[in-house]
């Protein structure tokens, strides 16, 4: 079975480029535009996707993710809904799906039941936001069980002992945090994210990827610097209208083709 | 069992982010215990500023309108105007312990801001307050009052605009902040180990209710009932009994909040309780008359009483609490907080249905003063 995080990663350090990670909402504004703003995405040449399932109350997220959240979830999407759009979005891509969701979805869902349909669906790695490892336990078996990828968040708040217990119940790769605080768009990227991720490359086996706080391509350019293996951006795409969707992905694209 | 559960409920669902934080709370939580002169500090606190310990009365007017022995525990007298300044107090004075720079917290009703800012100018520590927009709206004179005390209050304006999204906002800001900032959770409910600390600093309430009873009655209720809506009040007077197992705990919550006896088991601002939720899992929202109880999920302390039968969990409407309030200023010249008029309907309800020698203690969990305007609209005075 391939895995298909892997696979990108090693393809991309051949490049010795950070893979370009969007992150849509799943069902934002409703399914049907939902699939057609991730089709940009993939046509723009995303090399990973990130995806979230709406939840009511979303903590770990600021006003852009939030309000998408809302608009989905009033447009009536299930959780079923969002699995269907994952399956839809497999047949026209090969590249690797993470989800990013929270806790409660999975529970009400059932753990076991979530996380094969979640396979059968085509995604490849799942990030919880509220659950941290003192509760990751009966997701990650289940991840286990069925090849999906429990992905984990590291930050600034993160001692190397933590990240020794992290490491047991982590795969495919690290989500690190490039701000405290929750998802939205920064000014400026904080020097602390530069040596984190130092201090990771040095004591972790896993790929990094740095997620929250990037939404210009300036932003791209100085992360490119620290070698990580993948940039998400989420908040300024989200917030950004259909129509100029394909300007603003090619113009991160740019970013990260240039050297 | 599982640190930070109480049966099978409680927990530690945060971000990975905050878990560092609580840990640390957690730590300087069990050495502040410990501690005589911080525990004397409370003591002198809770009864030379605060006004403890509260009255256990005997309401005779109702007593004799119900057909049974009724008494109030007088939690409306404590300074502040309700249970929260126990709590408010007790973590205000570990946040100084662990010289955090800044309290945040969040607020239904405005009882527990109001508490927190309080205690914020009296130990000296800034104060910034989370309160949704609908609750900033009516209960306007808490908001006033936490201002007055210096407290920042951020009118919060995303989702249903009351509590649930007040906590929501207070724990982004805790993730960002929480190497200077100190959370100071306002009842029984989010991660461990809140819950814990909520109940240890309310417990007060129970301890000293069985002594009072004891007193004028020479035994132990036959029921205590208090109202529920995180659940701190409940947990507060129910703790001293739990293991007098003939004495009969109610927890009353607003029909349409009412989280223990419509929800199901999920996970919602840190802790896995009985939450109302749809079948994907989102979160319902509540609605109540009263701010405090209008919140779709409940301590975990509360739903592990339920499943073990411990306690039971009963809903009051709008209009029937909206009766008890008026009836309890009627009756016996006391207005009530519109949270506590839940419990004294629930008490109403059991008129000549029980033996006239029960005893039936209802927590008064605060005080009308913030509810008159509200009340003045609705009753068109």
């Amino acid at each position: 079975m391939i895995d298909r995080y892997a696979q990108t990663f090693k393809e991309l350090q051949n490049k010795k480029k950070p893979a370009f990670c969007p992150f849509a909402v799943l069902g934002h504004p409703n399914k049907n535009e939902s699939f057609k703003r991730i089709q940009e995405y993939i046509k723009a040449g995303a090399d990973i996707l990130e995806l979230g399932i709406p939840f009511s109350d979303p903590v770990a997220d600021g006003p852009a993710i939030q309000i998408a959240d809302e608009e989905a979830l009033n447009s009536g999407i299930s959780t079923r809904d969002c699995l269907e759009l994952i399956t839809k979005i497999r047949t026209i891509t090969q590249i690797p799906i993470g989800i990013l969701c929270y806790g409660n979805i999975v529970l009400q869902y059932g753990i076991k039941k979530f996380y094969k349909d979640l396979k059968n669906a085509g995604a490849d790695s799942i990030l919880i936001a509220d659950i941290p490892l003192e509760e990751i336990a009966p997701f990650h078996q289940a991840a286990k069980q069925n090849g999906i990828h429990q992905v984990m968040i590291v930050s600034e708040n993160t001692t190397l002992n933590r990240l020794k217990k992290l490491e047991k119940f982590s795969s495919g790769f690290y989500y690190v945090v490039s701000t405290m605080g929750v998802t939205g768009e920064r000014k400026n990227l904080n020097d602390n994210v530069k040596k984190l991720i130092r201090k990771l490359q040095k004591h972790s086996l896993l790929p990094l990827m740095i997620g929250f706080g990037i939404s210009t391509p300036g932003h791209i350019k100085e992360l490119q610097k620290t070698n990580t293996d993948g940039l998400i951006i989420g908040s300024k795409l989200v917030k950004t209208p259909f129509k100029k969707l394909p300007l603003t992905l090619k113009k991160f694209k740019d970013a990260f083709n240039s050297n | 069992m599982k640190k930070g559960y109480f049966g099978n409920y409680g927990g530690i669902f945060v971000n990975e982010m905050l878990v560092p934080a609580l840990q640390e709370v957690e730590k300087a939580f069990a050495a502040f215990k410990k501690d005589q002169q911080q525990k004397q500090r409370l003591k002198d606190l809770l009864q030379n500023f605060a006004g403890r310990p509260t009255p256990l009365f005997y309401a005779e007017n109702l007593s004799r309108k119900f057909g049974f022995k009724l008494y109030l525990k007088r939690e409306d007298l404590l300074h502040g105007g309700a249970h929260k300044t126990n709590n408010a107090l007790g973590q205000a004075l570990l946040a100084k312990y662990m010289g955090k720079k800044e309290i945040i917290a969040e607020t239904g009703a405005g009882q527990h801001g109001f508490a927190t800012a309080l205690s914020g100018a009296l130990l000296g520590i800034p104060v910034k307050i989370f309160m949704g927009a609908k609750d900033v709206e009516r209960q306007h004179a808490n908001v006033l009052r936490m201002k007055l005390c210096g407290a920042e209050v951020i009118s919060v304006q995303n989702g249903s605009k009351t509590l649930k999204d007040a906590i929501n906002e207070a724990l982004r800001y805790y993730v960002a902040h929480n190497q200077d900032a100190y959370y100071l959770f306002g009842t029984v409910a989010g991660p461990h180990p809140f819950p814990s600390i909520v109940r240890y600093f309310q417990k007060v309430i129970g301890e000293e209710t069985k002594k009072q009873i004891l007193a004028q009655t020479g035994k132990l209720p036959n029921k205590i009932i208090a109202c529920v809506g995180g659940g701190s009040n409940a947990i507060g007077i129910f703790s001293a009994f739990i293991k007098d197992s003939k004495v009969e705990l109610i927890g009353v919550e607003a029909a349409q909040g009412a989280s223990l006896e419509k929800g199901k088991p999920g996970i919602l601002h840190g802790s896995l309780s009985y939450v109302l939720q749809n079948s994907d899992g989102q979160i319902i929202e509540s609605q109540s008359i009263s701010a405090g109880l209008d919140y779709p999920g409940v301590g975990p302390e509360h739903s592990a009483l339920k499943d073990q039968k411990r306690a039971s969990y009963v809903p009051i409407t709008d209009q029937e609490a909206l009766d008890a309030f008026q009836l309890l200023a009627k009756e016996e010249g006391i207005i009530p907080a519109l949270e506590s008029s839940h419990a004294l309907a629930y008490a109403k309800k059991l008129a000549g249905k029980i033996p006239a020698d029960s005893v039936v203690i209802v927590n008064l969990s605060g005080r009308g003063d913030k509810d008159l305007n509200q009340i003045a609209n609705i009753l068109k005075f």
